[in-house]
């Protein structure tokens, strides 16, 4: 039986595009190698909008960060989401009391 | 299991219906254009939609419905004849359905979120004579109609089709519709391969609109924001039709966005909310979805997949105003045939409640012979709700109605009490938000691709959604397939939300002891595997 390859755990889990490619391609049980910087989500993940709601809460969750609504509205590409996760875990460190 | 004798049940009398005595209300009004003409003469000022396109009085909506039943009739459309339309909520396909009820038409919903090809045999099907649709969905739609065989000129952009003519309202000089009629029809996905087109009937809309004005009292002021789709029967059954006999007002919302359909909420002071289950959560990740702010909204109703008991007790915290139903009903019932009130959800968690007045439940074997109390077996469900048929499929029909008895499908049982709780679907449904995808209709379209042999589709657990959907398939002898070219090829040919999540290429599905694909056993396998690596995670 061929399932997705399973994302490699071994590497550093602190590395957040490590890590992002990790939760969506659980998430979305797909290949990793399939999330390129320009794989639009719907034509090339097949993400319907109920995934991608629940994929910005597994992010949100994953992550501890708030993904800002309006931000996410303009999310069209996997190199968009890893943009925008890393604007925020950036902010989340750069914050009183990181 | 009967219910109680029909002279026990206050306000219902015995109608004939579908071959069968069935209970009715004798005081409801027969048709939507009988409703519409009510509400021009007790309402006439009050705004009946805020939409997109602007905000009509009941009275604007009955001129813009005259107006545009005479524009249908001038393209050279006769009573019987199908008019399909592809459009967002909003305020041209409220018109289209009651213009074409006005002018004794048939309106044809198709879904939005379909493919072109899914459209053609809609109107091909249908035998629709003219297509209207909105200007994202036209180019798609012209595509459907040259394969569907319909002339090009048959196919048009919306525009003013619907909007652009008012004429006076001409009340009952022009004749009301049998109640019997059918004025609609709506593609429900097929246990054979090919979606069936279930009838639309005035005596089913208006018996389920008046169960809802009656079972959620509602009241002339109340308001209530449409998210589901026009094109199906609940935004025009549960909501259009309800405002229309208590004199409220339907909101259209083409697109939920959370944050935006929240402040909308607020802003229009909307008192009455019909929802599939996968949006509670997402409302409640605002924190402005809360009491005392939203005080105003007072109904809180749903349907279509079971609701969490943690998010009802996460309604019961924000929004302890909320009186909360759960409907239970199908495209064949027109919406619900039971709801579980707010005051049961506690005492009976997992049902969807009782039958309606108005309707009846049996739980049968295989054989079609009623099971003893609490046992399960198949719901079957009788009333004037249900539909009179599939348009254009006699099979269909006498295979799911008996004697007025509709087969579900659905596995249920029924306590002793009258109250049901729903066990599993029989005809191998999947619900993803409150979409159904029939997994044999999946199939038929997967084994369809030149290099797959096998298909088995199913559904698993998704913690929003309620169901996500999962293939098992069997590459054709010296032929390779991969996950990616099984989603690419049902992306082009079914909507969004069909195209399988979970993909797994085997070179044998695994089979039951007597040779039968258990599809338990595959979703039981399948959502271990999952479990695991979101743990892993």
């Amino acid at each position: 039986m061929t399932a997705p390859t399973q994302p490699d755990t071994t590497q550093e889990d602190s590395d957040p595009d490590v890590r992002l490619r990790q939760v969506v391609a659980t998430h979305l049980d797909l290949d990793p190698g399939r999330l390129l910087p320009g794989a639009r989500l719907g034509d090339d993940l097949c993400v319907d909008s109920l995934d991608a709601v629940e994929l910005v809460m597994i992010l949100e969750e994953a992550f501890g960060i708030a993904l800002p609504e309006c931000a996410v509205a303009e999310v069209r590409t996997y190199g968009d989401i890893a943009t925008l996760v890393r604007e925020q875990v950036v902010g989340r460190s750069d914050g009183p009391g990181a | 299991m009967l219910n109680p004798d029909p002279d026990l049940t206050p306000g219902v009398v015995l109608e004939p219906w579908l071959g069968g005595q069935v209970r009715c209300y004798p005081d409801r009004v027969r048709t939507i254009v009988e409703a519409l003409d009510r509400a021009v003469r007790q309402f006439p000022d009050t705004v009946a939609l805020e939409t997109p396109e602007g905000d009509v009085t009941y009275a604007e909506m009955a001129d813009l419905v005259e107006g545009a039943a005479e524009r249908l009739t001038e393209e050279g459309l006769a009573p019987g004849d199908r008019v399909a339309v592809c459009l967002r909520n909003g305020l041209d396909i409220v018109v289209a359905i009651w213009a074409a009820a006005r002018a004794g038409l048939v309106f044809v919903g198709l879904s939005t979120r379909l493919a072109p090809t899914q459209w053609a045999y809609m109107l091909s099907h249908s035998g629709a004579s003219l297509a209207l649709g909105g200007a994202e969905f036209i180019d798609g739609l012209r595509a459907a109609g040259a394969e569907a065989g319909l002339p090009a000129d048959r196919v048009r952009e919306v525009g003013d089709h619907l909007t652009g003519r008012r004429r006076p309202w001409k009340g009952d000089a022009v004749a009301f519709p049998d109640e019997d009629r059918t004025y609609g029809v709506i593609y429900t996905s097929g246990t054979t391969g090919r979606p069936k087109a279930s009838q639309v009937v005035h005596r089913g809309t208006m018996h389920s609109a008046t169960a809802y004005v009656r079972t959620l009292a509602l009241t002339p002021g109340d308001r209530t924001a449409i998210v589901f789709p026009l094109y199906y029967v609940t935004g025009h059954v549960a909501q259009v039709t309800p405002m229309m006999l208590v004199g409220g007002t339907s909101v259209t919302v083409a697109e939920v966005v959370p944050r935006e359909f929240v402040r909308l909420i607020g802003e229009r002071r909307i008192t009455y909310l019909m929802v599939v289950p996968s949006i509670w959560p997402l409302l409640l990740r605002d924190p402005a979805f809360r009491w005392p702010d939203l005080a105003h909204v007072e109904i809180g109703a749903f349907g279509g997949s079971p609701v969490p008991i943690s998010t009802v007790a996460a309604l019961r915290g924000r929004m302890p105003q909320l009186r909360l139903y759960d409907a239970y009903g199908l495209t064949e019932t027109h919406s619900p045939a039971t709801i579980l009130l707010d005051s049961e959800f506690r005492r009976k968690p997992g049902s969807v409640g009782r039958p309606l007045p108005c309707a009846e439940t049996r739980v049968v074997d295989d054989d079609g012979h009623d099971v003893p109390v609490g046992q399960p077996g198949e719901l079957w469900l009788r009333g004037p709700m249900v539909t009179s048929g599939y348009y254009g499929d006699p099979a269909a029909t006498a295979a799911a109605i008996t004697d007025g008895w509709l087969h579900t499908g659905d596995y249920a049982r029924v306590d002793d009490e009258g109250y049901v709780f729903i066990l599993d679907r029989k005809k191998d449904m999947i619900t993803r938000g409150g979409h159904k995808i029939y997994s044999v209709e999946l199939e038929y379209l997967l084994v369809s691709h030149p290099d797959i042999a096998e298909a088995a589709v199913f559904g698993v657990a998704d913690r929003l959604a309620f169901e996500s959907v999962a293939a098992y398939v069997v590459p054709a002898a010296g032929r390779r397939v991969d996950n990616t070219d099984v989603q690419a090829w049902v992306a082009g040919r079914m909507a969004d939300y069909a195209v399988p999540r979970h993909v797994r290429v085997v070179e044998a599905i695994p089979r039951n002891r007597t040779g039968k694909i258990d599809k338990r056993a595959l979703r039981e396998t399948m959502e271990l595997e999952l479990n695991s690596a979101r743990t892993r995670r």
